[in-house]
């Protein structure tokens, strides 16, 4: 009795097991999901940023939504600053460290003082701004998931332009057309 | 004495008689007006076909439903719901138009339906960015892009581009021929003509400048409503609320994913003396800030 209790126990835990690791990749979703539930957001969270800017930067190769594999596809990139080195997922994203974070990505040079200084989230944030990558504001204030969408929206066209490429021109008549012509 | 009475007796008999021949052609108006008009024909629901898709494009038909990916031939229903990847996109053919939704996007097909001669059209732009091509022709075409702040109707347009992002809000362009009406949540109505773009900017202008020139809100998540006006409030410096990001660090938010995360956290209490606590003083108010009412 104990015997076929433990197996049936056994049996149900793997079963529980096996669907639980068939989900699982469910739960990560598509780069669509991602960006979409994105826009919901309140706040961006450190692992939004690291998700967002991993799909970026690989040109939507990497949709990893693991908070680690993301940083590291961002660390052997050389895009990794050092908050998102040290910062948890769930904390909040500022506009600073986000424009940080995009300067790296497209590798801005920017004016004289962030030659010297580099990306730092003040004149990364006023460079971006100048680059309408993304709105003004305190570099300290948080960002909302919608803006983080915005913003990686308009890093990807203003990527495409500098490479002389632009988004593909919707050509064509619709399936009407034809009865204008009657 | 007579006489006033049967004069007055006489007044009040003439007025029955005309409420009651006047209400016996009213009564009698509302039967006519029908047979005088013929029956409008019911509108069709017509199908959007996907024509192109590129990259990771999903529908859902309905809020609720699950999510599948789109082919190309795909039929969306009305109410149907799209989103699109990086660098994805999808053509859909709206019978009068053909709509491409850009990368990054969230699209309910709001109505698509034919009553006769014409195709009753609305999109619903939560995020993103469009293309249109609209043709007038044959076809009366009653095309329109809703987003959160603003709605892009057509008239009489060639190509319209329209976009909506949390952090810039809505705006569009009309690149070819036609014209475009661009209507906000106040109703102010603005037309465009080619060459021109908008954005749902539709505020009043001394609002609009004192957006531009007094300092930035510090945070626009800040818990208390002293927070949120703050640097409307004589444009003053806004010292950053402890617990917001400020010295003591930034607020671990994490997992407040809108429809299927956890709520935000309750605001903490109010601060125990009067006045808002940042900005002191200046709780004149008046910021214009929807939804929220000055001083406390």
């Amino acid at each position: 009795m104990g015997t076929r209790f433990l197996a049936m126990a056994a049996a149900g835990l793997l079963t529980a097991g096996a669907a639980w690791a068939a989900e699982a990749p469910d739960q990560a979703g598509t780069d669509a999901q991602f960006f979409s539930e994105l826009g919901y957001k309140d706040v961006a969270t450190a692992a939004d940023a690291a998700r967002a800017l991993a799909i970026f930067v690989s040109e939507g190769a990497e949709t990893s939504a693991d908070f680690e594999a993301a940083r590291n596809y961002l660390r052997g990139k050389g895009i990794l600053t050092g908050w998102l080195e040290k910062a948890q997922p769930g904390d909040s994203l500022d506009k600073g460290h986000l424009a940080s974070l995009v300067c790296r990505s497209l590798g801005i040079k920017g004016g004289l003082w962030m030659r010297l200084f580099g990306p730092v989230p003040r004149l990364a944030l006023r460079e971006c701004v100048y680059l309408e990558l993304m709105v003004r504001g305190a570099e300290y204030a948080h960002v909302t998931g919608g803006e983080l969408v915005g913003v990686i929206d308009r890093a990807d066209r203003f990527r495409l332009a500098q490479a002389g490429k632009e988004v593909p021109i919707v050509e064509g008549r619709p399936s009407g057309a034809a009865e204008e012509q009657k | 004495m007579m006489p006033r009475v049967t004069l007055g007796g006489t007044i009040l008999l003439a007025v029955g008689v005309f409420f009651a021949a006047a209400s016996a052609v009213w009564a009698e108006a509302p039967p006519a007006a029908p047979a005088a008009e013929p029956a409008a024909p019911a509108p069709e629901k017509v199908p959007v076909t996907a024509k192109i898709v590129e990259g990771t494009v999903e529908t859902r038909p309905a809020v609720g439903q699950p999510w599948v990916p789109v082919q190309v031939g795909h039929q969306l229903a009305e109410g149907a719901d799209l989103r699109t990847g990086f660098r994805a996109r999808c053509v859909l053919d709206m019978v009068d138009s053909l709509v491409q939704v850009e990368a990054l996007s969230v699209v309910r097909i709001g109505a698509l339906e034919r009553e006769g001669n014409a195709i009753h059209t609305r999109l619903f732009l939560k995020q993103g960015n469009t293309q249109s091509i609209v043709e007038k022709g044959n076809i009366e075409s009653d095309f329109a892009i809703v987003t959160p702040s603003a709605t892009l109707s057509v008239q009489g347009t060639f190509r319209v581009l329209a976009g909506n992002f949390q952090d810039t809000q809505s705006h569009f362009g009309l690149t070819d021929q036609g014209l475009l009406g661009a209507e906000n949540g106040l109703g102010q109505f603005s037309l465009l003509g080619p060459g021109q773009n908008g954005s749902n900017q539709y505020m009043n202008p001394i609002f609009f400048q004192a957006a531009g020139l007094l300092p930035n809100v510090a945070d626009q998540f800040g818990f208390e409503q002293s927070e949120l006006l703050g640097a409307f409030q004589g444009g003053v410096g806004f010292p950053f609320p402890p617990g917001l990001g400020g010295p003591s660090g930034p607020p671990n938010l994490g997992g407040q994913a809108g429809p299927t995360g956890t709520p935000l956290p309750p605001p903490p209490p109010p601060p125990p003396s009067g006045g808002g606590g940042c900005n002191g003083g200046g709780s004149d108010g008046g910021s214009g800030t929807d939804g929220y009412s000055p001083g406390t």
